[in-house]
């Protein structure tokens, strides 16, 4: 530790060396400058920089209070004590007054070293007091700065009492986040940011915070001062007093609403992707056993004709072979829709009369000699054409009439129709399924077993069966719908248990 | 009675073809590739090829340009089972690069021969 200073104006020397002498006595180790007059004095509190000031009340140009006054003005900080040979209270109280830290008198100087010692140590606390508030601002400057350039996150001060929480301080990404100002929302409930299910847990994140835990982090819904809720990322952190109590929470918020959208564009383009790939790997998969298939089928119509040499049409050797024409005519509209879905087009659209896909249908029902069914269709005079896929057409009306022999296993009759129909604004209010529109209405009724409510609500979904588990794999009226769907037709059924079902299929003539 | 000439890398649809056409009193001779039947067609001068558009080794649409490349005149009747990309667009490309007719398996035969008996009188 550097020497001391000490600086005394004195000019009566012997009175000078015995303070000197009593200050060394104390203990202090200090150099020392004798100066008697205003001008070395002057000097002196410049170029020897004391770390104390001695003085003489009375002397020749210069009496005591302008010397404290002096100091005081220009040299705060460095302490001053009078030492003097006159006692006047008053004077002594006037010197304190004005700013000496005390008065001394030449014949009692006992309490001098004291007086020194006191005086050094206010200046030194005062030091440290200094320098502590000048790092508090400093820190506080930083911690602005900090708050203010953050102006996409909320700090938000509060008291930590629970549902009552006040708001302190709102920060500047605060005032952006939330939308309120500053001003109108410091001493509000901090609730009011806050949705119902948060504020019932204020409780449980409390206790958390008072244990020493963040009282809640992760993800929630938080609400703007437009009423408006947003998903927010949000921390809340416990702040202590220095005896360990919990006494506020800090809250600190981003908005990731911007996050979440493009998250969910995200996913929905992956998905969009996946099922872009997936049906690129379908599609070259269904082309490929397309390929593979016709050329079986060419094989196979080869046969049919030659089988048929030598045979008359009226033949039942010709009949039976006309029949697995037939069937071949279908498989290969079948393998036809199978390139139109590695082509991107699920539906190959035609002008269709829906005829030409019930008569051929309802002729291979009909010689179909086991089982005893018989169909009877009627269908009307100049039915006009639709705009469908042939072959997913033929597909739906193939099963729903083998779902009625299924229906029927000792046999019976099934009525098949078709005719143009007109649904109107009453009848389909009237029927929920229904929809306003000119159509081609198929029905397709059998005098089976028919279908309970409960079944008969579960008839489209996938995997949905009521056959045996080598007879069916409930795939079809799933498929039918998706089908009927897909053309923005309408898919009724009627059905009552022992009472026979009735399927009722409308195709629309218009395509919007 | 002409020389049928098919192409096609299906033992069963060559066998079918052929006897196709041979009930139906033409000649009718086959070959496996596109190589193989570009060679057939310089040795025995066929009337009519009956092409497959899809086949390994020689690429159907490459054996049309080789088979005009021996005689611009040859008159091929391309046919496909579709799948292996965009069987439409290869029929078209068969017609644009020389094909007189396109069919897509599988095809009538009787369609096939009444389309033959039509090129032959060209």
């Amino acid at each position: 530790m550097s020497k001391l200073r000490f600086l005394f104006l004195e000019d009566n020397s012997v009175d000078a060396q015995l303070i000197i002498d009593e200050l060394c006595t104390f203990g202090f180790l200090f150099e020392h400058l004798l100066v008697n007059n205003k001008q070395d004095f002057l000097a002196g509190l410049k170029n020897f920089n004391p770390h104390i000031v001695f003085s003489n009340y009375m002397l020749p140009e210069y009496d005591g209070k302008e010397v404290i006054k002096e100091i005081i003005n220009k040299h705060q900080g460095i302490p001053i004590i009078i030492v003097s040979a006159s006692i006047n209270e008053e004077t002594a109280v006037e010197c304190m007054k004005l700013g000496a830290s005390d008065y001394i008198l030449k014949n009692n100087l006992t309490r001098l070293g004291i007086a020194t010692k006191s005086a050094l140590e206010i200046v030194k606390l005062r030091e440290e007091n200094r320098q502590v508030q000048e790092e508090i601002k400093a820190r506080e400057a930083s911690l602005s700065a900090i708050f203010k350039a953050a102006d996409n996150v909320s700090f938000i001060l509060s008291t930590a009492v629970g549902e009552d929480s006040r708001i302190l301080e709102f920060s500047h990404g605060a005032e952006n986040i939330f939308g309120y100002k500053k001003d109108e929302i410091i001493g509000k409930p901090v609730k009011i940011l806050h949705t119902d299910d948060m504020i019932e847990n204020f409780s449980f994140y409390l206790k958390e915070m008072q244990k020493g835990e963040e009282g809640f982090k992760g993800q929630t819904i938080m609400i703007k001062k437009s009423g408006e809720e947003f998903p927010a990322l949000h921390t809340a952190y416990p702040v202590f007093d220095n005896t360990g109590n919990l006494v506020n929470a800090l809250g600190v918020t981003i908005d990731i609403s911007k996050i979440i959208e493009i998250e969910n564009t995200l996913k929905d383009r992956e998905a969009q992707l996946l099922q872009s790939q997936k049906m690129e790997a379908i599609g070259l998969m269904a082309s490929g056993i397309a390929h593979n298939f016709n050329n079986i089928l060419q094989v196979v119509v080869g046969y049919i004709d030659f089988a048929k040499e030598g045979l008359l049409e009226t033949d039942q050797r010709y009949k039976d072979i006309e029949q697995i024409n037939q069937h071949i005519k279908r498989a290969t509209r079948l393998t036809k829709s199978l390139l139109a879905v590695g082509k991107e087009q699920f539906m190959t659209k035609n002008d269709i009369d829906i005829n030409d896909i019930m008569k051929p249908i309802v002729d291979i029902i009909n010689r179909t000699t086991q089982n005893n069914i018989k169909v009877k269709f009627i269908t009307q005079e100049n039915l006009p054409t639709v705009v469908a896929d042939g072959s997913q057409i033929d597909q739906v009306i193939m099963n729903i009439f083998l779902n009625a022999k299924d229906a029927m296993p000792t046999g019976g009759l099934i009525n098949a129709s078709t005719q143009h129909v007109f649904l109107n604004e009453v009848f389909c209010s009237n029927n929920a399924w229904a929809k306003v529109g000119e159509y081609i209405l198929i029905r397709i009724t059998d005098s089976g077993l028919g279908m309970d409510q409960e079944t008969k609500n579960r008839i489209f979904e996938p995997y949905f069966t009521t056959k045996d588990i080598d007879k069916g794999t409930g795939l079809g009226l799933s498929t039918a719908f998706g089908i009927i769907s897909q053309h923005n037709g309408l898919f009724n059924v009627i059905s009552e248990t022992n009472k026979g079902t009735t399927f009722e299929i409308y195709l629309p003539l218009k395509v919007t | 009675m002409a020389r049928i000439l098919i192409i096609d890398d299906e033992q069963n649809i060559r066998d079918v073809f052929k006897r196709a056409f041979e009930n139906a009193g033409h000649e009718a001779i086959v070959a496996e590739n596109g190589i193989v039947g570009q060679q057939m067609y310089i040795d025995h001068k066929p009337d009519i090829v009956i092409l497959d558009i899809i086949m390994p080794e020689q690429e159907g649409i490459a054996t049309i340009l080789q088979l005009k490349a021996v005689d611009n005149n040859v008159k091929i009747i391309a046919v496909s089972g579709g799948g292996m990309g965009n069987a439409i667009d290869y029929l078209d490309n068969a017609l644009k690069l020389g094909a007189k007719a396109v069919f897509e398996k599988p095809v009538n035969l009787q369609k096939l021969i009444n389309k033959v008996n039509l090129l032959l009188m060209e």
